[in-house]
């Protein structure tokens, strides 16, 4: 009678993984290109300085590798937005790394658009997906970051045959928090976010620039976008207040801004979720960017 | 004079407005990038090992898995290579063959063979966390922090917070159920196999 076999998943690597932890980390969460011309091709990182920066800590040697992916299921997929039609419109250089150890590493984002004005209008969502491979044998556990890419096409076709030549942006900075929720808010209340969080909104140049930063606020809708899920856009009267609205920052440094909201006192305003935008944007010739602030505000009943 | 005036208060207008901060950005038509999501950040600890006789089932050891980035993130999680002597198969395991699933549950109670369902086969294509994939919503007396309400999902891989908003509920545990092979080939044992957990924006 044959006996059973104890079949052990997960030897060799499996023990030695047992001592350390991983971690992925990758900017461009989610990023928003928008007024794309058919016929053009638009990279990122001498554009824009902005390229596809992955951080990888541990102590295993693993490969990195890179690649765009469509949307995996309805819950990877953006309201409003189509799978793209063809993965070759975008383009990751380098794609693959071989790491020994803790690294970041940085990867230029190419995106062209077929000269097609079939696509004019359009809006289309892809993923660039990071993950780990390792280099031994035995059972692996890889960890991933998948960026989201919302590609909105021009409305109509435009003259752009110098312009995209000589524009330049900077997105070699960063804003903390990206994200704040405050409760319990009173409509008709001059609300200081920054008190009532106590923490400020600091904007981070970590490039080599010196450089101009102007905080706004901005309509989702002229962005194309809905609120985050169970959140609606605030009302379009509501007072906001930035202070300082314009900042110079040297390479290196950190500035700060605050932030005052004062929601109408109207009876439709109590016991609702609001989310208002902010962009704080680099000063920037033929191309506008920026990175997000949402402020969400829940307002108490009345 | 009015109309001097009146200059002197669209001037003074135009400056309270900048000083303060209060304009809306500008709409146009040049290519426009927005930032909407900086960051995601994925951060596992522990591996996946686990021992089962032919032909039965056991249940791995947690692996912790936790959102050290700034948003909110959902986990989906992949087979993304199976090389050696066995086949990975998504149906009962036949020689030679062998099938996972896995479950984000509490952690400090091992799950039971039976909590896995069918929706929880770890797949050789992307399936992504949901309220019920890699979950057993119908065990929902193990799936809670204690003094939580029953209905709050903090022990699965959907829409997790970011640690630096909510250290306990950005850490989430996986379990993984290993279901061996029926019967074996002499010799043939060897098996090389790897999974992807990664994080996208839950917006």
């Amino acid at each position: 009678m044959r006996k059973s076999l104890w079949i052990v998943l997960g030897l060799g690597m499996g023990l030695s993984q047992n001592l350390f932890g991983l971690s992925l980390s990758g900017s461009m969460g989610e990023l928003l290109i928008r007024n794309l011309q058919p016929g053009t091709t638009v990279q990122l990182t001498p554009l824009m300085r902005l390229p596809w920066r992955i951080q990888y800590e541990g102590k295993e040697a693993i490969q990195l590798i890179l690649r765009p992916a469509v949307p995996d299921g309805v819950e990877e997929m953006k309201t409003g937005y189509e799978v793209i039609p063809d993965l070759s419109w975008v383009r990751l250089s380098p794609a693959l790394f071989d790491l020994e150890k803790s690294s970041t590493v940085a990867s230029d984002v190419s995106i062209s658009i077929p000269n097609d004005d079939s696509l004019l209008g359009k809006k289309f969502v892809v993923y660039l997906w990071a993950q780990t491979a390792a280099k031994k044998a035995g059972v692996s556990t890889g960890l991933g970051v998948k960026g989201r890419l919302l590609l909105t096409i021009a409305p109509e076709r435009k003259k752009i045959s110098d312009s995209l030549n000589t524009a330049r942006s900077y997105m070699e900075f960063k804003l903390r928090p990206e994200t704040v929720l405050l409760q319990g808010i009173q409509p008709g209340k001059k609300i200081a976010l920054n008190k009532v969080l106590k923490k400020k909104f600091v904007v981070e140049n970590f490039g080599s620039e010196t450089m101009k930063f102007s905080v706004n606020r901005i309509s989702g809708d002229s962005l194309g976008m809905n609120p985050t899920q169970g959140m609606e856009w605030g009302p379009r009267e509501t007072v906001c207040r930035v202070q300082p609205a314009a900042l110079k920052i040297k390479p290196g440094k950190k500035k700060h801004f605050t932030v005052t909201i004062q929601i109408p006192d109207e009876e439709q305003n109590y016991n609702r979720r609001f989310q208002y935008l902010f962009r704080i944007s680099p000063s920037g010739v033929g191309v506008k960017s920026g990175i997000l602030l949402k402020v969400n505000m829940e307002t108490s009943p009345k | 004079m009015k109309r001097f005036t009146g200059k002197f208060f669209e001037l003074g207008l135009v400056c309270t407005l900048l000083c303060a901060g209060s304009v809306w950005a500008e709409e146009g038509s040049n290519l426009d990038v927005t930032m909407t999501v900086q960051v995601l950040t994925v951060y596992r600890f522990g591996s996946l090992n686990v021992n089962a006789a032919t032909g039965t089932s056991a249940v791995s050891d947690r692996i912790l898995v936790q959102n050290t980035g700034n948003v909110n993130e959902t986990f989906v999680i992949k087979i993304t290579t199976v090389t050696g002597d066995w086949k990975y198969v998504e149906t009962q395991p036949g020689q030679d063959e062998f099938r996972l699933s896995v479950i984000w549950h509490k952690w400090d109670v091992k799950p039971s063979t039976k909590e896995f369902q069918t929706n929880d086969i770890l797949k050789l294509t992307e399936v992504v966390a949901s309220t019920t994939t890699f979950f057993n919503e119908l065990d929902v007396s193990q799936h809670y922090a204690a003094g939580e309400n029953v209905n709050q999902n903090t022990v699965n891989g959907v829409n997790v917070p970011p640690k630096s908003v909510d250290n306990a509920r950005s850490i989430r545990y996986l379990f993984f159920r290993y279901d061996a092979p029926q019967s074996y080939t002499p010799g043939k044992t060897n098996v090389n196999m790897s999974y992807v957990v990664t994080a996208i924006a839950s917006e």
